[in-house]
């Protein structure tokens, strides 16, 4: 066929189908006796062809009735719709974990309800895991949020975000590789403690011996145990064996810090003074640590084992000897930027001696940035790692966990494009009803004007009366 | 007044010289679109497109009748005719033209008549 007739016989596809089987072989033979033999390409031929088909499908939507058309084109649209919008789920979204030095971008994601659950699209490793938003009346909008270790990407935690409660997330924890998330119970009687993936988005659920809530406290550096507590004290989970095992003493646990360079943890209880108990991992209590009223999070414990972090007021935190000895002089590093509505908090880690801070509005209406700090216990230089927008007050900080072992030597890459995974399943299916009742009524409306149309035509063709 | 130019919007150009084509006798695509153009004194060119569109709804109304499709010298060809419909409509048009003409006519004729007095 040559390049003209093909022309010709692309416009004639502008007519349905119907049409073309009663009169396309009469309509070419018109065509072709107007255009000659080898054909020439005549542009009114080609518009008429084309006009003429179009024409001939509004007159068929007319003859066809308005509605049953509206009814077979929203058919039509929402099953191909959907079927597009299942198969767009189902594709891309994920991001393998990486190995070497991970890096924060320079400002986190803004809050958005349009993260993808990490179980649906896997972040790889994380380094950062946090809760963003809060409760308002009945508009809780709290989310657990993971930013992304290798990427610039990001990902909520669907099952701490499911099992929260009064505007909070679940209780959680993030590994020290950065490659877990374990999400305690509030005592929806779940009664266990759910191992979320990061690479592959799966979940593994370990039971607890005791009913209640159960928050994980602190994760033990070689990644293989859990502090936790349930009922009424601390126990250890082993997460290769799924078996726990309590520590005695330890009534009113309230939080816990493995020692990275010994089989140890520091344990703080609410009624237990000012005071923080170093146990031996099979449960022998070995001393006493005086925290001076200050309090101890999963991080606190230095990479070196020397010092033990004291958070105390929210504009400074101190340090104190791992090992009992009293530190001179004593070190008590103010959170810079802290102060008024803003308080600083440990984060952990990025070398022996270069804590960690993130510095947030303390109360729900103050606006601003919540502020990654690196600096050094020396003194001297302060690094910005990230920050987080929290300027509608609701969309707080809260909930911080940083991956141990992956905060010494984090950078800040090149901002970037944020990676939220793909669009969650009920915007797509909100939007493709949407467009769905947009088609219904286009369809509608069209048939509509197409039958008033074809009436006008009609009745312009009518035989006159007879005078 | 023009009688009944209100009662239906006038037939447009190129249905009108469709219609008229067929006057002298049933026609085949082609032809009608050599003879609309004859007629019209070169105005109206039909596409093919537009003549079939044109056809189309001419039969619906009942104003032409298709007779069956035959092939000659290797094309597909279909004749159409014009019904008496057709001939009262094509026939209710061109008096309605003809008394718009006559009015205009009328009307130039005097205003000659006055510039001339």
């Amino acid at each position: 066929m040559s390049a003209v007739r093909h022309v010709y016989a692309v416009a004639l596809r502008a007519y349905p189908s119907g049409y073309r089987r009663a009169h396309a072989a009469e309509l070419t033979s018109t065509l072709h006796e107007v255009v000659g033999d080898p054909p020439r390409l005549v542009v009114r031929e080609l518009v008429g062809l084309l006009v003429g088909g179009l024409r001939q499908r509004v007159r068929g939507l007319a003859l066809l009735g308005g509605r049953h058309a509206a009814a077979e084109a929203l058919v039509v649209v929402v099953v191909g719709l959907a079927f597009v919008g299942l198969q767009w789920s189902s594709e891309g979204g994920s991001v393998r974990p990486g190995t070497g030095p991970v890096a924060f971008a320079p400002e986190s994601p803004a809050y958005s309800h349009l993260t993808a659950d990490v179980e649906h699209a896997p972040i790889g490793r994380a380094v950062a895991l946090y809760q963003q938003g809060m409760g308002v009346e009945f508009f809780d909008t709290p989310q657990a949020l993971v930013l992304g270790a290798d990427e610039t990407a990001t990902r909520r935690i669907g099952l701490a975000t499911d099992r929260g409660r009064h505007g909070d997330a679940g209780p959680m924890l993030l590994s020290p590789d950065g490659r877990l998330v374990i999400v305690g119970d509030l005592g929806d009687g779940q009664n266990d403690l759910a191992l979320v993936d990061l690479s592959s988005g799966g979940v593994r659920r370990l039971q607890v011996p005791l009913p209640g809530e159960v928050h994980p406290l602190a994760w033990a550096p070689d990644g293989g145990t859990v502090a936790y507590s349930v009922g009424d004290g601390l126990h250890l989970l082993d997460l290769a064996t799924g078996a726990s095992r309590s520590v005695p003493r330890t009534a009113g646990v309230d939080a816990a810090a493995f020692s990275p360079t010994a089989p140890e943890i520091a344990v703080q209880l609410r009624w237990g003074g000012p005071d923080v108990l170093v146990f031996a991992l099979d449960g022998a209590r070995l001393r006493t640590l005086d925290m001076r009223g200050g309090s101890i999070g999963p991080n606190s414990w230095s990479p070196d084992g020397r010092l033990i972090a004291v958070e105390d007021d929210g504009t400074t935190v101190g340090f104190v000897r791992a090992d009992g000895a009293l530190l001179k002089p004593p070190v008590v590093v103010p959170v810079p930027g802290a102060g008024g509505e803003y308080r600083g908090r440990f984060a952990g880690w990025a070398g022996s001696s270069r804590p960690v801070f993130m510095v947030a509005a303390g109360t729900a209406g103050a606006p601003g940035r919540a502020r990654l700090l690196a600096t050094n216990l020396a003194g001297g230089e302060v690094r910005q790692l990230t920050k987080i927008s929290t300027h509608a007050g609701n969309e707080a900080v809260s909930s911080r966990h940083f991956a141990a072992d992956l905060l010494p030597g984090a950078g800040v890459r090149p901002a970037g494009d944020w990676d939220r995974g793909p669009l969650p399943l009920w915007f797509r299916f909100g939007v493709v009803l949407a467009v769905a009742a947009l088609s219904a009524w286009v369809v509608r409306f069209a048939g509509s004007w197409a039958r008033r149309r074809e009436r006008r035509l009609v009745q312009r063709l009518a035989v006159p009366e007879p005078t | 007044m023009l009688g009944g130019m209100g009662d239906k919007p006038p037939l447009r150009e190129p249905t009108y010289f469709v219609l008229a084509s067929l006057l002298d006798g049933p026609l085949h695509g082609y032809a009608i679109i050599g003879r609309a153009e004859q007629l019209s004194d070169g105005r109206v060119r039909l596409s093919t497109g537009t003549l079939y569109g044109a056809l189309d709804r001419l039969a619906t109304a009942g104003l032409v009748a298709a007779g069956p499709e035959e092939v000659v010298e290797g094309r597909t060809r279909r004749a159409y005719a014009l019904t008496d419909d057709g001939l009262a409509v094509l026939t209710a048009e061109a008096e309605r033209l003809q008394a718009a003409a006559r009015v205009v006519a009328r009307k130039v004729r005097t205003m000659a008549r006055g510039r001339l007095a």
